[in-house]
Parts: structure tokens; sequence; C-alpha cells
């Protein structure tokens, strides 16, 4: 087994005109005050100015929450950069179960007045690795079960997984509840 | 769990010498881990690695009401004085002269989305760097760097920094010729040079092609050449002591024309000059500008020139003459005319700012606008595609945070302009006033006061929404920002500066910036600005307005903004912002005690200890490390069952700790080990320094047996007893180092007593 350790989920948000990238700065930053989700954080970034970027940060020791705007589609990106233990599996739930815990805190955080919401119909799975998961088919084929099992261990549901992305970038699953 | 690894993947095929130098790395990371190397040399050894501390490094954070500490798991383990280990940090990478391929473009993209947080940010030293960075995960960054030929060697630390030039150098209309292969040559012999290893301080150099235009800003530099030619001979006006920071100097001029063939050893003479004179232990007065100060130019002058005197001529001086070449370019497309139609909407605005029009005709040299600096991952692979698609690896970083694209065959402009907007890179105004420079300021930096990127990039949004209607003496003005007195953002030479500070009003705190004016980008960074009062963050957006509005309104024909400052006087402009400079109370105003893009109350709670430039540590410290490293490697190889290896990496070991302490005494000693050993002997061993006061010259011995001897067919057993004795031998050598600093103190007592 490889021991892949910079494993990311990113759960799509339904656009909204009530929310823009600032929004979240105090939201994080109140994570970070009222030691939210068990993380062991540092800080919050902002790089909003940036096109499609990763909008505004949280930066955990383990890992980073990102108000993405990838592909011009906004959501949270959860990104795993250390620490990651157990099997496959249990790795990819681990961070699956990690961005749902994330994406529910915003979507109730107060100040967020419930206008954002995420969206339960698909979501990006993969891992940030080029010597272990280069994103190519054989990838796929080596992480494919892992992280059907993972998805269909967390949501309940089996998922259709696709490859999607620049073969140079992260191994990017596209998946979708079958 | 048994992966693959960066190591085993990379290390055949990266150059020896570098793939070495991150091992070693690596190995001294590992004894830190287990507290075997002191944390302030680890400190160092890092910085010099471009291993940098970050905010909150000291695993404490304010989060607006108290100082919370951050529980972070490896506890109180330490990287650096107050700089605990897991702390993210930053990891800074050198591109001398800014030059970029699109290999190298992927890789830096690679790097920002797996180790960093999805963003490389490009600095005002045409250096690119990354944040939020773990320590264990440098060695293998380092290491996919090297494989595309990179560097983090000496990018921080007390060391020859990246070494800057024009952007526009080779494709330059003023020039006299291409200076890129002179930074190049300078950079490749100054790297790791042994007479750049023991400064107070950093060193930063820079390379223009003319005196009257700004791009490399030399006088702001401790070594600035700026080329020209002599009687058809090429040579550079050499330019010392240059420097921003709390106390900004401009350079002065050493020598009038240095031939080609002199720029090494001269830069050489000075570096040894600097190290030799330079205050070591004043952090705050070990530039090398405040030695030129002290001394004045004609005495530095001929110090410099007695040096290298005794500098013998060597052939890494000039052997790069015969390579000049090697750094040009070649245009992947032919060059063309821009086709006369209808061109994509913005293209025009775009084109006047972001378009230069090079030597080289039918080709132009754009300017990429990058937003604070900042490119994402997926922008880097597309420039990288670019770049292949119109001006192969002609890229370059700017002092002012952008890239350049050179060699785009003109009639391509449009085409690239609307590949660029796609990935969000085409906004206009490339060296005007909606394109601020900043640092990174409170975001990410240690020392940082006030929140210069929140204030950069409000300036830069709310100018680029009045870009159109801003009159032309308005939109050539530049805006640079720093968080901090270090002025990184090099607010001094803008025409409106910024420069973090911080008030006190009825107990709290409020975040203010230094407003800076009148600054001259040009020739070079010719003049530095004119305080006049600091102003909350809050209120800058009102100072840039009134200060520009009245620049419009009351100027004298083509008067520049430095005239227009200076003319108006510093006491009229003080009034122009003093109703800005009263504070209300905080429940009057409570924004105005947050900083930009922070929710939190402002507080300085939060601010470190710099690193900018390490602690200063002996060169012979260094030395006695890397010779307990070797032992250490040593045991690691009688461990891995390679006895003969041990019992040669503990006599390099020996070998080593001899060659610091003799080159800590003074002497000039080459790697030849039999030089090492003769020199050891009568610099260290007679005068009784390495000598025992019961063992004698016990030590000696454990070295000068294996000298000369053969290593194979060793056994494990004596081995192990080359480590022992090896290990013996560097405790001995740190204690001669005692010995010789006692010595010196003595010395020096006695000669107090004598003038006494
Ligand atoms: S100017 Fe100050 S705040 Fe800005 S990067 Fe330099 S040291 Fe940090």
């Amino acid at each position: 087994m490889i021991d892949l350790q910079r494993i990311f989920v990113k759960i799509f948000a339904t656009p909204s005109d009530k929310v823009s990238q600032e929004d979240f700065v105090p939201v994080f930053h109140s994570f970070i005050k009222e030691k939210k989700l068990g993380e062991v954080w540092v800080d919050v970034t902002n790089y909003a100015h940036v096109q499609h970027g990763p909008g505004v940060v949280l930066i955990a020791h383990h890992a980073q929450y990102a108000m993405d705007e990838a592909d011009g589609r906004l959501g949270l990106l959860y990104s795993r950069k250390r620490g990651s233990s157990g099997t496959l599996t249990e790795r990819f739930s681990d961070a699956l179960m990690r961005a749902h815990d994330a994406a529910r805190e915003l979507a109730s955080a107060p100040s967020l007045q419930q206008s954002l919401t995420f969206r339960g119909d698909e979501l990006l799975i993969g891992a940030q690795d080029k010597l272990l998961a280069p994103n190519s088919d054989k990838t796929l084929a080596l992480l494919h079960a892992p992280i059907a099992e993972a998805l269909e261990n967390t949501r309940g549901k089996p998922h259709t997984l696709t490859r999607i992305g620049d073969p140079r970038g992260p191994f990017t699953l596209l998946a979708s509840p079958r | 769990m048994a992966s693959r690894t960066w190591k085993t993947h990379l290390d055949s095929q990266l150059p020896k010498a570098m793939a070495d130098e991150i091992n070693v790395f690596e190995t001294e990371l590992e004894l830190r881990q287990k507290g075997k190397l002191e944390e302030k040399l680890f400190a160092e050894t890092r910085l010099r690695r471009g291993v940098y501390g970050q905010r909150y490094d000291n695993g404490l954070r304010h989060d607006g009401e108290a100082q919370q500490p951050i529980p972070f798991p490896s506890g109180e383990l330490t990287k650096g004085p107050m700089t605990m280990w897991d702390a993210p940090g930053m990891q800074r990478i050198k591109v001398p002269y800014g030059g970029l391929t699109a290999a190298q473009l992927e890789m830096i993209a690679d790097l920002a989305e797996e180790y960093s947080d999805g963003i490389a940010h490009i600095t005002t030293r045409q250096d690119f760097q990354f944040h939020f960075i773990h320590i264990e995960d440098t060695p293998d960054l380092m290491r996919r760097l090297a494989a595309v030929d990179i560097t983090t060697r000496e990018a921080c630390g007390n060391s020859v920094r990246n070494i800057t030039a024009c952007p526009r150098a080779g494709v330059c209309h003023d020039e006299p010729f291409d200076t890129t292969p002179y930074a190049k040559a300078m950079a490749d012999f100054l790297l790791g040079h042994p007479d750049t290893q023991d400064f107070g301080r950093k060193v930063k150099i820079a390379f223009s092609g003319c005196r009257d235009h700004a791009c490399a800003l030399t006088n702001i530099h401790d070594i600035g050449a700026i080329g020209v030619n002599r009687a058809g001979k090429r040579g550079f006006e050499f330019y010392v002591g240059g420097g921003l920071g709390a106390v900004p100097h401009q350079a002065k001029l050493l020598e009038e024309f240095v031939s080609e063939e002199e720029l090494l050893p001269l830069s050489q003479a000075v570096c040894r000059v600097f190290a030799r004179l330079g205050e070591k232990t004043n952090r705050a007065r070990a530039r090398l500008k405040f030695v030129v100060a002290k001394l004045g130019i004609e005495e530095f002058r001929r110090i410099v020139a007695e040096e290298r005197k005794l500098i013998p001529n060597a052939p890494e001086h000039t052997a790069y003459l015969g390579m000049l070449h090697a750094t040009d370019e070649k245009p992947i497309k032919v060059s063309s005319l821009l086709r006369k139609g209808r061109y994509p909407e913005g293209f025009e605005a775009w084109r006047s700012t972001n378009v230069y029009q090079q030597r080289q005709s039918g080709y132009s040299l754009v300017t990429i606008k990058c937003p604070l600096g900042d490119l994402t991952s997926a922008q880097l692979r597309a420039l990288a595609d670019l770049a292949r698609k119109f001006c192969g690896d002609t890229i370059r970083t700017t002092i002012e945070q952008n890239l350049v694209f050179r060699w785009v065959s003109n009639d391509d402009l449009p085409a690239l302009y609307t590949l660029l907007g796609a990935i969000g890179l085409n906004a206009p105004g490339a060296g005007t006033i909606v394109d601020v420079t900043s640092c990174p300021g409170t975001d990410t930096c240690k020392l940082g006061i006030s929140a210069s990127r929140g204030l950069a990039a409000e300036l830069g949004t709310r100018l680029a929404e009045q870009a159109l209607t801003l009159d032309k003496s308005v939109q050539e003005l530049r805006i640079k920002v720093s968080g901090c007195f270090n002025s990184c953002g090099q607010h001094h030479v803008g025409d409106l500066g910024f420069l973090g500070a911080s008030r006190a009003v009825n107990g709290r705190r409020v975040p203010n910036f230094q407003v800076v004016l009148g600054g001259q980008w040009k020739e070079n960074g010719g003049a530095y600005g004119l305080a006049i009062g600091s102003v909350p963050s809050k209120r800058i957006p009102d100072v840039v307005t009134r200060l520009t509005e009245r620049f419009v309104r009351e100027r004298v024909q083509e008067e520049s903004f430095q005239t227009f400052i200076q003319r108006i006087g510093k006491l009229a402009l003080r009034k122009m912002v003093e109703d800005l400079i009263e504070m209300p109370t905080y429940q009057e105003a409570p924004g105005l005690y947050r900083d930009w893009g922070d929710p939190r109350e402002y507080t300085i709670g939060d601010l470190g200890v710099g690193e900018c430039a390490g602690e200063v540590v002996p060169f012979v410290e260094f030395g006695l490390a890397a010779a307990e490293r070797q032992v250490f490697e040593a045991s690691t190889l009688l461990e891995a069952g390679d006895p003969s290896g041990a019992a040669e990496r503990a006599y390099r070991a020996m070998l080593h700790a001899a060659q610091a302490l003799t080159r800590h005494v003074g002497a000039f000693v080459t790697d030849a080990p039999d030089d090492i050993v003769a020199q050891f002997r009568t610099y260290l061993v007679e005068p009784k320094f390495f000598w025992d006061p019961f063992a004698g010259e016990k030590f000696v011995h454990y070295l000068t047996r294996v000298h000369g001897t053969t290593f194979e067919g060793v056994t494990s057993e004596r081995a192990h007893q080359r480590i022992e004795e090896a290990q013996l031998f560097v405790d001995a050598s740190n204690q001669a180092y005692a010995r010789v600093g006692e010595a010196r103190q003595k010395a020096a007592a006695d000669a107090k007593v004598v003038t006494a």
C-alpha cells in the first residue's frame, strides 16, 4: 500500500450573490477562536484577489480548508497535508468526513445567514501527490476501490467516479451518487 | 509503510553536488529532531537554504482578545530560537536575474499545490516563495527544484541573496549590452563561495543596463553594477553601500569602470572586506552600507583595492567570458508586425501599459500583471503552455512582482492577450499606479506591523475601478507598501510609499502607515521619499485620493511628482493629512482599530523575532557542526553494513573539524588533506590550542594515524573505534575553538592595558 498523505475533497457550493469571499474571513477566524473541528489551527489567509484561486484559506497544522474557486466553481476544499494514517479507505473516509463537518459548520455560521448551501450531487476527491498518485489511469486503477468504498461508507451511496483535470495537476475524480 | 520517495526517485538524476547538499540538510534536520544539533546552528543552516520562519512560529497567536498557544504536536521541539518545529514556514527559492523556463514554472506549480497553500508568490527580489510549508517537506521540495536546476541555497540568511537584474536585459533600447550573463556569472561565482560565508548580514546585488531608468534599482543595493561601454570595451559602473531598511542609504560609486575581467574578483574583494569589517553583533548596523558610511567611500575604496591585490587571479574569475552567449535567447516565432484590424476588447489599454517594443524589431516584451505577486498552480501551468506557444523559455520575474514574456512576435499579441484573459492575467496597468507592490507584511511575516498586502489589495482594487478616468500624470505614479521598517516593499522609492507602523490611542493599538512621498523609481532608485506622518491604515486610500487630486490640480506643466512634492513642502503636505491622523475613540470608529482584511482587534502582540538574517553564527561553527554530522553519518553507514565507508567518513569528520579550526585562526588552507593536516599542526597543535591538559596530543593522533591510510577492508570493530575517536576529536575541536576565543579575549584585554 502506498503512504498517501495529501488527500483532498472539494464539496461544491451553490453560487449565491449574497456571499463573497470576504465574508469567510471572520467565519474562519471564529473557527480558530472557538477551536472548532478539532484541528490545530494556525491562521487565515486571503487570496480573493486571484482569479479562480483558493479564495480564503483556513490553515491548520495537518490540513487546509479553502473556499476554493478553481475552474470558477466555488466549494469547500479540504486538503490534508500530513498526518494521514490507516488504510487508504480510512484516509479517504477521514478526509470526506472532515470536509463534510467543515461544510456543515460553514453553512450554519450565523454571519453567513444561511446563504451558503453545499451540493450533494457531486464532489471532487483525489490526491495532491505527483510521485505516488499522478493524474493517470494507473492511479485510477490503484485508488478506485478505496475511494469508492470511502464514499459509500461516508455518504451511504455508491458513486460514479470519473477522472478529470490536467494530467500535470493533482489526481482528481469527479464523484456523483449513482 | 515503504513508499517511493523523491529521494530515491531523483537522487541519481540530480547534479551530485546538489544532491549531496540536500542530503546533508536532511541529515541536519534529523539531528535537530534528535536534539543533536544546536537550535541556533540549525536555524542559520536552514535559513541558508531558504527555509524561513513565518508569523506565529513561536507557537502563539493573538485571537483579538488574548494570545493563545498553538498546541503543535511536536511540543517544545524547536527549529531555531523561539521557533517551534511544527510551525509552518516559508520556503524561498532563488531565481537569478528572474530567468525562468516553462518547465520551472510547472515545477513551481506542483510544489505550491502539494506543499504550500496552492499559491506561489513572486517577491520584490525576483524570487518565488511558498508559505505554510512543513519543515519535513523541505528536502523533497529542494530535490524537485534541483531537478529543474533551481537552488534554494543562500536564499535567506547572512549570505549573498538572489542577484537581480533588469527584466528587459537583452531586449532593451537603452542598454549598451545584455547584462544577463554577467548577473548569472556573479550568481554562480558567489554561491557558496568561502568568502561569502562569514557575513554579519545579507548582501544584495543588482545589475542594470543603464543609469537613467529604473528596472534594477542598483542604488538601493549593497553592490550595484551598471553596464557601460568604454572605448568599445564592456565594463561596469560599480556601486556599493546602498540599502533601504530603517536607515536608507544611496549607493556610492566605487569604480567608474570595472572591466569584465575584474567584475568578479572586485566583488569578491568587497565581500571579503565586508566579512572582515562588517558589524557582527549589532544586527541593526550590520549591512555593508554602514561600513561604507563609517569609513567613507575613499577609505573603503582603498581597503578594497588592497584586498583585491591579495586575491590571486583565478580561472573562475574569467572563465564565464568564454560563455557569454550561453544565456542568449532564441525567439520561437518569426518577427512580425501587428496587423491592423479589430482587436479584442481591452487590448489597446493593455498594450499601452503592458507591452514594450523590444530593440529587436517585430518582437515585444509583455508584462503579465500578477496581483500582489500571487499565482495559482493552474495559472502557472497555463503560463507554461503559453510560453511554449509564444515565446519559449524567455520568462522572467520582475521586482514589481510580475512576470514578463520576452520575444513575443508582435502579431501574436492579441491572441496572447485573449489567452491570458482566460486565466485572469490580462489586466492592464503594469508599472502604473494600479500595479501596487507589497511585501508580505502581517499576512505571513513575523516582523510585520501592518497589513501591507491588505492595503495593497484595497488600493489596487479601488484604483483599477477608476483607472480609465485617472489623469495620465497620476496613472504613471507608483505605489509601494512595506509592512515594517525593513522596507521589503521598497516604499522608499515609490512615488507614494507606505510603511507599516502602529500607534497607541487610549490604551488601544491602531494599525497605521507612515506616508512617504516622492521617492524616485527612475535613475535606479535615485532618491528616497519624504515621510510626512503616520495615518491609520483604513484612511490611507483617502491619503492617496487627496494627494493625487492635488497633484493633478496644481501640477506645473510637466512637473514630476517628486518635484511637486518638494515644491509643496513637508509642512503643507502634513497639513493635508492632519485631520486623517486625528483618531476618534474606539466606540466611535471601531473599524479603525482593525487592519485590512483582519476582523480581529489590532495588536502588535504577534510580532516575532526576525529571521531575515538569522543569528550571526561564526563560520567555524558551521564547520564543527558539519564534522559532527559526518560522525553521525559514519554511524549510519556502519549500521548499513559499510564499515569501510564508515571509517572513511569518520576520518573526513576529523579533517573537516581541523580545516574549520585552521581557517578560524586565519590560516589559508586548501581542501587538500595533506595541507589541512600540516597547517592544523602549525596553527592549532603547536601553539597548544588543540591540546588536552591530561591527554596531551592524544586526539591529534586520532587524525594523523589514519591520515594517508586506506579504508578498504576495515572491520566493523575497527570502524566503530574510528567513529568513537572521531567523536572525541570533534569534541576536542570544540574545546580548541573555545581556547582560541579565550586567547583572543586575553590579547584584547592586554592591548587595552598597554594602551591605558
Ligand atoms: S518589510 Fe517588514 S513586514 Fe514586510 S516582509 Fe520585510 S520584514 Fe516583513
